[in-house]
Parts: C-alpha cells; sequence; structure tokens
C-alpha cells in the first residue's frame, strides 16, 4: 500500500458514484448506476450477462439492454459480486435483469444472484443470495448466510442460515439505521 | 472474539415493576435477595434477570402519554393483516380463521431443508412413469432449487400448476386419493340416517349400500382422524346436552372458537362448581368405536413394516429431528414428508399495556412499509455510543490489558428539540467476581437541541461551521492527550462526548487469595461465557423542558408547569455499557 | 499491492494448453491459465472472465460443455500427494459457479459445483452431484452418483431422474454464454 496512485482509489462521476479503479465490471454499457453509488476494490458486476432475445423487439433499438440496474446510494464492499440469474424459460435459456433499489448495503465477498433486492437492505459478509431471489424493503441478511434460490424474503426480515431463513424482524426504532448517506459521505478519496 | 464492538442496552423500567409472583423457597439466596432490596442495589447486567429486560434502543418504543420507555414485553400486539411470506397475498381474517394460519396457495417449502418450492412441469417421458394415465394426470411437479428435492420423491404430482394446496390436499404420499373432510361428512350423514332407521348401533364391517370408499377398518391419515373424532365427540355433546351447563347449546359447540376455549380453561381454573357439571355428564358419554368415529387401533404389524422400511432405507431413508418438527403429523421416514405450506406472517400494532394508546402501527398494505404511527424510544431518549479514546492500530490486539487503566468515549446525541440536562451514576466497581473500577470524569452536562432535517442539510451544504468546531477542539486536546474532570471533552450542535475511564481486572483464576473480590472467593467456578467482558451498569437521568402536553387531565404534572406553558420533564433508566474484552493472561 | 494494470507486469508463462476444438472453445480474455502442466480443454466448454486454472503441480483435464465461472479456481494448490500425478480431472457437463474452489481427482459428468464451494484435494465426485453454495467436500473424501450436499455438510441422494434436462439446460446455457462472452483463444494456445 505503499505507493497509492496518484488520482486516488475512487473514479468520481457526474452523478457521484464512486468507483474504484480496481473494481472488475464487465459489460459497463449494460448497468445503469442511479447515482451516490459507492463500488469499492475487486467488485464484479457481470454487465455482460444479458437477456437472450430470441427476436429483437421493433421498439427499443436504440436503448441499450439492461442486465444490471442500481438505485442511489448503494455500497458494493470489496470483493463482492453481482451477477443476473438465469433459467431455462420455454426452452430457451435466458439471463434475467438483476435490480437492485435505493440504499442497499453488500458486505465484501458477497454474491448476489438476485432478481430483485429492494430499498434499504443490508447483506453481510461472505453471503450467498441465490438465483431469482426477490428480497423487498428492509432486510437484514447476517453475514454468512445462504438465501436459496428463488425465496421472497418480506419486508423487516432478519436472515440467517443455510439455506437462510427468516430468524427475526426488524424492529420499529431500527428502520433509520438503514440509511446509507453517510456512509456514502465517508466513503472516497481523502479519506 | 478478536472482533468487539461495543454496544449499550438500555433497561426497560417494566423490569422493576413486575416481581417475581411465585416465592421460591428460601433456602435458594439469589431470589430472596435479588427482591427485597431491588430499589436500592444497583443494577447488575449479569444477573439471570437482566436478560429479559435489555434491549438496544432501536428495539424499544415510547409511550408519549405515560412518558416512559416501552419494550417489547411491556406492549401489546395487534394483529393488523396476515399474509403469506412467499406469495405476499394478504389473506382476510375470515379466512385465517377457516383455514388456519398457513398460505392456501401455492406456497410450500421443502420438507428437507425448508427452501421454497417451486412448480415445474415434468418432462413427457417416453417410457411412462408407473402412473396409470400419464398423459392426463400428473404434469406439474413441486421441486427444491437447494436440495433438490422434488414430490416425486413422495409421488406426488399435479394436474396444474396453480392451486397446489387444495391438490395437495386431495394426495396422499405415493399418489393416492385423500378423502377429504366433506366427503367423510357426507358418508356421516348418510350413515346417521341409517342408524335412526334401525335402533340398534350397526357393527362393524356391516356396512354394504354406499360404502365404497369408506371403511371402518381403514388406516386414517391423522386428518382424517381428527375430522372423525372431533365430529364424533361433537355429535356426543349435542346428544348428552342439549342445553348445556356452559351457556351455549350443544349444538354450536365449536371448540375452535377462542370463546368457547376461554371457557373451557375457565373450567379448570375455576371452582369446583363446573368440575361437578363436567363429571356429571360424563356419564353419558360413549368413546370412539371405529376408524368412522375416529379410533385408531395400533397394528402390530406397523411396527414389522417400520423395520423392515428401515433396514432397507438405513439412515438416509430416516427423517431429522428438525425435519419431524415441521411436519403436522408424524414422519419417522422420508417418504412420509409432506411438502410445508408457508405459515402467514403478520403487520401488528403496538399499544402501550399500561394506557392503551397506540405506539406502532403499520400501514395496513402489505406492500407498504410506511407506519402510520412510530414512537420510537430512539426520538426521544438520548443514543449512547462508545469508542475507544486512543484510536486502536489496526494491528493492535483490541483486547484491554488488566490493571491498566483505558479510557472511552461516551457520546450522547440528544433527539428532543430541547435542551437536555444528562447526569450519568456509575457503581464505583461493576458488579460480579471481576470488578472493573470504573470513573465518569464529567457526570454532568447539557446537551444541545436537535434541529431540523432540512436545517441540518443547510449546514452540510456550506460545510457546516459546526463540524469545523468540533474538530479544533478535539485537536486541541490531543496534545496532552489527556481528559480533565468535569469537563466535557467534545461536543457539537446536538451530541457530547465524555470520557469514562475503567480500570479492567485480571481475570486470573488462579490468582493469589489476597486480591480476589468477596464474589470471587465465594465463587471458584471457571470462567464463565463472557464474565471477560467489561459491562458497566449506568444510570442515565434526563432533564428538559417541553411544551406542556395537549391533554393535560394528568394531574402530576400540573403541579411541575411553569407559566409560559413549559413542563419539566424528566426520564431516569439504567443502562448497560459494553466497552471492550479483557485480555488474558 | 501489484501496479494495477496487468501490461506493465510481465505475463507470466504459459502452460502448456491443448485444445480440442478451437471453433466452439471460449476463454474469455480476463481468464487466466497458469502453471507449468498440461492443461487441456475440450469442445463447447466455457471459461468466464476472472476463472483461474492453475497447473502449477499437476495438470488439469476439463471434458465437453463445461461452464467454468469467474473467481473459480481449477488446479491443485500445493504439491500433488502419491497417485493424484493426474491432477484435476473433470468430465463433460459439469458446471462450476462463482468463486468455487476445485482440487478434486475427479469430477464426474454432471455435477453441479456451486458459489463458493470448496472441493478438497484428491476428493472423487460421482456423476450428477450437487454441491451446495458454501459447502466443502473434504480432501480424499469420495461422493457417490446423485449426491447432493447441501446446508451444513447434509448429504442426500436425488433420485429425482431429471438428468436430460439438465444437460440440455447447459446446453443452451453455453450456446447462450458463447454470444454473450467474447473468447481470445490464441492468447492461450500454447502448444508443445
Amino acid at each position: 500500500m505503499s505507493r497509492k496512485p496518484a488520482k486516488g482509489e475512487y473514479i468520481e462521476t457526474d452523478t457521484g458514484n464512486k468507483v474504484s479503479r480496481r473494481s472488475q465490471i464487465i459489460g459497463t454499457t449494460n448497468i445503469i448506476l442511479g447515482g451516490k453509488t459507492v463500488i469499492q476494490a475487486e467488485v464484479i458486476i457481470r454487465g455482460d450477462l444479458l437477456r437472450t432475445s430470441s427476436s429483437v423487439p421493433d421498439g427499443g433499438k436504440q436503448s441499450n439492454p439492461v442486465a444490471v440496474a442500481i438505485g442511489r446510494y448503494c455500497i458494493f464492499s470489496r470483493g463482492c459480486e453481482l451477477r443476473p440469474p438465469g433459467k431455462m424459460y420455454k426452452g430457451t435459456f435466458s439471463h434475467y435483469p438483476l435490480k437492485i433499489a435505493d440504499h442497499v448495503f453488500i458486505g465484501p465477498g458477497s454474491i448476489i444472484e438476485a432478481a430483485l433486492v429492494g430499498s434499504h437492505v443490508s447483506i453481510g459478509a461472505n453471503c450467498v443470495i441465490g438465483k431469482f431471489t426477490i428480497i423487498k424493503d428492509y432486510v437484514r441478511i447476517l453475514g454468512g448466510t445462504v438465501v436459496p434460490p428463488n425465496i421472497v424474503i418480506p419486508s423487516f426480515s432478519v436472515v440467517a442460515g443455510r439455506p437462510g431463513r427468516v430468524v427475526g424482524e426488524i424492529a420499529e426504532g431500527e428502520v433509520e439505521g438503514f440509511d446509507l448517506r453517510e456512509l456514502y459521505r465517508s466513503v472516497g478519496n481523502n479519506t | 472474539m478478536a472482533n468487539f464492538t461495543p454496544y449499550t442496552y438500555f433497561q426497560c423500567p417494566c423490569a422493576d415493576s413486575v416481581l417475581p409472583t411465585r416465592n421460591i423457597s428460601s433456602d435458594s439466596p439469589s431470589a430472596a435477595s435479588g427482591t427485597s432490596d431491588q430499589d436500592e442495589r444497583t443494577f447488575d447486567p449479569r444477573a439471570p434477570r437482566s436478560n429479559y429486560s435489555l434491549y438496544p434502543l432501536e428495539h424499544l418504543l415510547y409511550c408519549e402519554d405515560c412518558h416512559q420507555i416501552r419494550c417489547p414485553r411491556c406492549v401489546l400486539d395487534e394483529i393488523v393483516t396476515h399474509y403469506c411470506p412467499n406469495c405476499l397475498f394478504e389473506v382476510p381474517n375470515s379466512i385465517v380463521k377457516s383455514e388456519g394460519t398457513r398460505c392456501t396457495r401455492s406456497c410450500f417449502q421443502c420438507p428437507i431443508c425448508i427452501a421454497p418450492l417451486s412448480v415445474s412441469a415434468v418432462e413427457p417421458q417416453p417410457e411412462g412413469h408407473g402412473v396409470a394415465d400419464t398423459a392426463h394426470v400428473g404434469q406439474y411437479v413441486l421441486n427444491c432449487a437447494y436440495c433438490l428435492w422434488s414430490s416425486k420423491d413422495i409421488g406426488v404430482y399435479f394436474d396444474k400448476p396453480n392451486a397446489i394446496s387444495a391438490q395437495l390436499a386431495r394426495i396422499k404420499n405415493g399418489g393416492g386419493q385423500v378423502i377429504t373432510p366433506r366427503d367423510r361428512r357426507k358418508d356421516r350423514e348418510g350413515r346417521t340416517r341409517e342408524a335412526s332407521m334401525g335402533p340398534s348401533l350397526d357393527d362393524d364391517g356391516v356396512q354394504e349400500d354406499d360404502g365404497p370408499k369408506l371403511d371402518p377398518n381403514e388406516v386414517l391419515d391423522p386428518e382424517g382422524q381428527f375430522s372423525n373424532l372431533k365430529s364424533f365427540y361433537q355429535s356426543q355433546i349435542a346428544e348428552a346436552s342439549p342445553t348445556s351447563a356452559l351457556g351455549f347449546t350443544g349444538g354450536d359447540y365449536g371448540y375452535g372458537s377462542p370463546g368457547a376455549l376461554s371457557r373451557i380453561m375457565g373450567i379448570y381454573t375455576g371452582g369446583t362448581f363446573a368440575d361437578k357439571k363436567v363429571k356429571s355428564k360424563k356419564a353419558n358419554f360413549r368413546e370412539a368405536r371405529d376408524a368412522l368415529e375416529g379410533l385408531q387401533i395400533v397394528d402390530l404389524a406397523s411396527d414389522a413394516d417400520a423395520i423392515k422400511k428401515l433396514q432397507e432405507n438405513r439412515w438416509q431413508g430416516t427423517t431429522s429431528l428438525e425435519q419431524r418438527a415441521e411436519q403436522l403429523s408424524e414422519a419417522p421416514f422420508v417418504s412420509d414428508l409432506r411438502p410445508l405450506a408457508y405459515v402467514l406472517r403478520t403487520k401488528r400494532s403496538k399499544r402501550c399495556k399500561t394506557c392503551r394508546h397506540i405506539l406502532s402501527k403499520p400501514e395496513s398494505k402489505v406492500q407498504t412499509t410506511r407506519f402510520r404511527i412510530r414512537l420510537v424510544a430512539l426520538n426521544y431518549i438520548p443514543a449512547i455510543t462508545i469508542r475507544p479514546l486512543q484510536p486502536l492500530a489496526p494491528t493492535q490486539r483490541s483486547l484491554l490489558t488488566p490493571r491498566k487503566a483505558v479510557q472511552f468515549l461516551l457520546t450522547f446525541k440528544n433527539p428532543l428539540f430541547e435542551n437536555v440536562k444528562v447526569s450519568i451514576a456509575t457503581p464505583a466497581h461493576t458488579p460480579g467476581r471481576f470488578k472493573s473500577k470504573v470513573t465518569v470524569l464529567c457526570p454532568q452536562f447539557e446537551v444541545g437541541a436537535n434541529t431540523d432535517a432540512w436545517e441540518e442539510a443547510l449546514r452540510e451544504g456550506g460545510k457546516g461551521a459546526g463540524g469545523e468546531k468540533r474538530r479544533t477542539k478535539a485537536e486541541a486536546h490531543e496534545g496532552q492527550n489527556q481528559a480533565e474532570a468535569g469537563q466535557v471533552w467534545e461536543q457539537g450542535r446536538n451530541w457530547v462526548s465524555v470520557v469514562v475511564e475503567v480500570i479492567p481486572p485480571s481475570i486470573r483464576m488462579d490468582a493469589p487469595d489476597f486480591v480476589k473480590t468477596e464474589e470471587h472467593k465465594n465463587d471458584e467456578g471457571p470462567l464463565r461465557e463472557d464474565e471477560d467482558v467489561v459491562e458497566i451498569p449506568a444510570f442515565v437521568r434526563v432533564e428538559w423542558e417541553a411544551d406542556a402536553a395537549q391533554d393535560d387531565d394528568t394531574g402530576n404534572l400540573a403541579s411541575m408547569r411553569e407559566k409560559d406553558g413549559r413542563e419539566k420533564r424528566e426520564l431516569a433508566y439504567w443502562c448497560v455499557l459494553g466497552l471492550g474484552r479483557i485480555a488474558r493472561e | 499491492m501489484s501496479s494495477k494494470r496487468h501490461s506493465t507486469a510481465p505475463p507470466p508463462p504459459k502452460p502448456p494448453t491443448q485444445f480440442s476444438s478451437t471453433s466452439s472453445l471460449i476463454i474469455a480474455d480476463a481468464a487466466s491459465l497458469i502453471g507449468t502442466h498440461l492443461i487441456s480443454l475440450s469442445s463447447n466448454t466455457i471459461i468466464h472472465p476472472r476463472t483461474k486454472l492453475i497447473s502449477t503441480y499437476a495438470p488439469i483435464t476439463v471434458g465437453s460443455n463445461c461452464i467454468l465461472s469467474e473467481r473459480a479456481t481449477i488446479g491443485l494448490q500445493s504439491e500433488p500427494s502419491e497417485g493424484l500425478s493426474q491432477g484435476v480431472v473433470i468430465a463433460d457437463y459439469v458446471v462450476v459457479e462463482v468463486g468455487a474452489r476445485v482440487e478434486a481427482k475427479s469430477v464426474g459428468e454432471g455435477c453441479i459445483i456451486e458459489v463458493n464451494s470448496k472441493i478438497g484435494k484428491g476428493a472423487v465426485l460421482g456423476k450428477h452431484c450437487k454441491i451446495g453454495p458454501m459447502c466443502v467436500v473434504a480432501e480424499n473424501e469420495e461422493l457417490a452418483d446423485y449426491t447432493v450436499v447441501y446446508g451444513n455438510g447434509m448429504q442426500r441422494v436425488d433420485r429425482s431422474g431429471v438428468e436430460h434436462l439438465k444437460f440440455k439446460m447447459i446446453a443452451r446455457q453455453v450456446d447462450v454464454l458463447r454470444k454473450l462472452i467474447p473468447g481470445n483463444l490464441p492468447k492461450f494456445i500454447n502448444r508443445t
């Protein structure tokens, strides 16, 4: 760590995203960032795993297809990965978009293959979020959890275990704790 | 273990008011001393009862009418909505009452690993699968994507991919048809009609006319048995007591209704009056005699079957304790397992147990996460955060060195829009076998008022002076690195940091006698779980002036009110500050 | 820390490779094949970017229609003991998911090795095994055909008989990935 890159670790975009130079983002044109999102080092985002289009719809041929959509104030810790899930449907294999809403924290080393991660979700370190998982708002997933594929996790759940199950509820007073604005401000080149 | 995060727990005052109702024999010393001088003693965070009264601030509510903290133990929960956690469909109360608290659509959990099951189509197989009409029946199965269990394993196939619950209720493991309660009822009605024609009760096995499916000696599944038993005894009750002593007619004697249940409970707890009545009625009762009435005679051959099955399927074929616990009926073998319908979840509102005012009320719609009312303690009492005064180098162990003074910063953040006066009191030594010496350098101070969110935003826009001031002040202190007694360490708009100094004890079990505490001499047991954590009980008193409450019918507050419509408020409670773990020598 | 650009560091020596077909095999540019022993790959196999094949200690053989995902590491990571000189042998239709670490002696046909699982050195997986996320197969452990490892090391035998469906799905997935992942096979060709 003695020799720091002159420009600092993070590239800051116009919309306030802080993206580590050492992140591994593949298929950038298929990724939407809502702004004010932190992507730390060694994070992999697989924007290249697109939906298989058997016949190109005549409508949106100009707009880029979306593989990963991310809202505002999300924090992706070191070494986590976002990967659009894939499955067979009606005889064809296709990947489906991975959508992440606002104020989502993903701990280091966690691998996310969900279909949807709602707002104010906190995922601990070294979790595996199975394919096509739907996580609603205000959910905490404790570290080391393996969330099984296709599960729906309702709002205000605490999830842990292998396979992950709802082990508790988020208390009324914990709601504010999911806000990531302060944490977003604390990350950057000058710290 | 190496990573210790400091924590603060708050004691809900309801713990004081609830005294143990039963007197344990006086020879158990803890019970005797625990109740008598509760008020005088310092609160011991390690006392067995403390576990039930300590909560993180986020878990506490605040009653604006009682002006008191409310914990999960002193609130009443009321169900607002039942919903399925998988399909997120709201289940109306009427359905919950009639169908029970499980999802009645297509939501199931794997009986092996509790992961969700999904419906998938069975690929048509050319060779057929042993099922009579493969082309027509059973094109769908439930699959677990986690452990690969499939309803094929228990021989259950479905005709259509929706309403699995209704379909499953009709299929036995192995594919046989379940006789539904409705069929049973129909059959029963037929038989009672028949019985009323001939006065003698029909004997086993003489049923001929419309009994192609119901056999008095059939082996019932638990649900069928329950429904038979229930209807049999219901009819018995109806016959025995045309108008029951309990005040309702025997005809609609529903054991399922909560009213009836509470009355039945009343029989047991009540006096001898009810007992007598029940006894006198008993004479008229007849017990169930065959399968149609719910009687199942244990078949000794089934034991032999089970042993044979065990020999064939070995360990792999048996179920684990967890798997059995989830099943509705006994399931010793993997082949007996049934998919588990999701248990419904609830949205609940919370009321203060004392004054019945609502403290928290979520929106009733399943998909919304807003609250109509949310009185959380976080918005009323100052949050306390703890961090070491001297930041540790990452390489350094975060354990506390015995007999070496260490200083921590306690930061009080005021959520109220008024200035508050805070006083903290701690015992000089923490309770327990290993006593840490505790000194709060500034036990009394005032914390500034909170401001509106937009005001905060304004400050931030101009890169607030508040933030700057704070830094310089802290830096000024860093030179000497020594906190002054009676002085606040750092201060911000609505927060204050004070220093607490702790001298942790040695936690050696083999220490010489003269350094041991009294408690340690009396109890030479090995080190208990978390006994090496420095936990400080702290009594916090918060005082502030607030606008007088609108509904001032509470007389005791009136005396405190001043002329300008302001009134003094105070709140006092015990906290536990978990500072760190002591290193072993 | 290493420098941020790969081009500035001298490229590590290429391991000898043997590809049965050069048209249908996809190795992403950002995948890494390192080591000194032979790496042989068969047709229709997909190697995602950031997958590591390490043949430093022993050779690696991968069958056809396999999918090796990013961050997975295939190959022995320490000196092989006796009887492991043939290295890691992976049969056809094997899917290795993100972050898995495979040091097995052999992986049977149709196995699925899920996210962040570890297959110890010398382990033998039968046909159609499924190793669940974060599960561990110990060194030298042998799993019978159709074994499913899930949860905290729980095991069961899967008799649902959907192998033909799985093969179909993997074949389709390979077709799809071939279109999505640009391969850079010439970079890795090193015939000896």
